[in-house]
């Protein structure tokens, strides 16, 4: 059965910079948005792991999903985002149940 | 000379630096030890309550002199000044670029509160235990060396805009351990001798097995960072190695002029020689995000907290002996 097609916005940021991409996002149009703690990891700027009882450095995983329209404009806005602040965002199509909620 | 010998080995064989070199074999040996990540933050907080609650109760007992007043000012002259050295080195000794360099020296500018606490416990064990207000001289020197990493970074600071300024300042002074720290530091003074009494058995007997357990944990850590030595090169870990003695021989000198006694003469070297790893990395993310937080967490962590803790201690300690007598 065809079921409605979303995007899914999947979005790994510091902690420090949290509350500016949740601003991003809801400025652009997202009306919902889970926050996910990270444990460990790697990448350009080397390793990282939430036992390292420095928050400096911990990450947060965003999961979001809307529409296309409101995707293009998140993906617009976190350019300049991203080019400032470590992190990065992807997106990917998704089905859903309850099309209009988002 | 033998005198020397005979502190850094009493150093080097103290359960809390034994328990440190524990926690580096076990995580370099990738065994499964493992300090759960609550426990590590609630043993953090109780060494800030524990030193500050000392560090005013001290000063209840003294008063406010002026040395208390001097030490002050050398500690903060010290954490502004001490980057622009750092910066000058690592710009010269490595190659980084212009914000990890800004970034990596102003935790040079700033202190490690662990690494205040075993030199004050070494100095308490020496016999030339350094005064309570030592710890104000520890929370004042926390930030200016930020501002001074800042101003070195120039325009790759984000510190622009009006949002991230006010996220810095609130990072800087209201961080949970500097909260707790100065907190502490105020109950203690209120409280008194008094207040002492009463939590003797909290923060003064139980404070060699937090450290202990603490440290093993800050070993994990340390050895967890090491793999990260290899983006320094050489020039960054001879830095990690040199900057502690700078930032310790020009405590000296200032402690001389200012006619400290040799334990805060010590411990003014030990503030000055160690590097920040918490409050300086939290900031530098908020403010220098493109600055390369393997560099500064490396150096800090993996080289200058271990060498500040096995060698530089007794070293300075020596040293401010020597200089000074006593």
């Amino acid at each position: 059965m065809a079921r409605a097609v979303r995007k899914k916005l999947i979005a790994i940021v510091e902690v420090a910079h949290l509350n500016r991409l949740l601003e991003l996002l809801t400025q652009a149009g997202v009306t919902g948005f889970t926050v996910v703690d990270a444990r460990a990891g790697r990448g350009l700027e080397g390793e990282w792991d939430r036992a390292d009882f420095n928050d400096a450095t911990q990450k947060k995983l965003v999961h979001a999903i809307t529409n296309a329209a409101t995707a293009e404009r998140v993906f617009e806005a976190a350019e300049p985002f991203f080019d400032r602040y470590p992190g990065i965002i992807y997106g990917q199509d998704v089905e859903v149940l309850r099309p209009e909620r988002f | 000379m033998a005198e020397m010998f005979a502190l850094a080995l009493a150093n080097l064989t103290s359960p809390a630096v034994l328990f440190f070199a524990l926690g580096v074999f076990a995580g370099v040996a990738r065994s499964d030890l493992a300090v759960p990540e609550a426990v590590a933050k609630g043993l953090a907080l109780y060494l800030m309550l524990a030193i500050g609650f000392k560090g005013g109760v001290a000063v209840a007992e003294q008063g406010l002199t002026t040395t208390l007043i001097l030490a002050a000012l050398a500690g903060v002259v010290l954490s502004f000044s001490m980057p622009l050295i750092a910066f000058a080195l690592l710009r010269i000794m490595t190659s980084l670029d212009r914000a990890t360099a800004a970034a990596s020296a102003a935790h040079y500018g700033s202190i490690s509160v662990v690494t205040f606490v075993a030199g004050a416990e070494f100095l308490r064990l020496s016999g030339i235990a350094s005064s309570g207000h030592m710890v104000a001289v520890l929370a004042l020197m926390e930030t200016p060396a930020i501002l001074t990493g800042l101003l070195l970074a120039g325009s790759g600071a984000a510190g622009g805009d009006k949002r991230t300024r006010g996220e810095l300042v609130r990072e800087v002074m209201l961080n949970g351990s500097v909260v707790l720290l100065l907190g502490s530091f105020a109950i203690g003074m209120i409280s008194g001798p008094a207040g002492m009494t009463k939590l003797e058995p909290f923060v003064v007997d139980l404070f060699q097995g937090v450290l202990a357990l603490f440290l093993l944990d800050m070993g994990l850590v340390a050895a967890r960072r090491l793999s990260g030595a290899r983006r320094l090169g050489l020039g960054g870990v001879v830095f990690g190695l040199v900057m502690p003695l700078i930032g310790a021989g020009v405590a000296l000198g200032v402690a001389v002029l200012l006619r400290l006694s040799v334990g805060d003469a010590a411990a003014l070297m030990i503030l000055s020689g160690s590097a920040s790893y918490i409050a300086v990395p939290a900031a530098m993310r908020i403010a220098l995000p493109k600055a390369d937080p393997a560099v500064y967490l490396t150096l800090s962590l993996a080289i200058t907290f271990p060498f500040n803790l096995t060698l530089g201690i007794p070293l300075y300690t020596a040293l401010a002996r020597a200089v000074l007598g006593g």
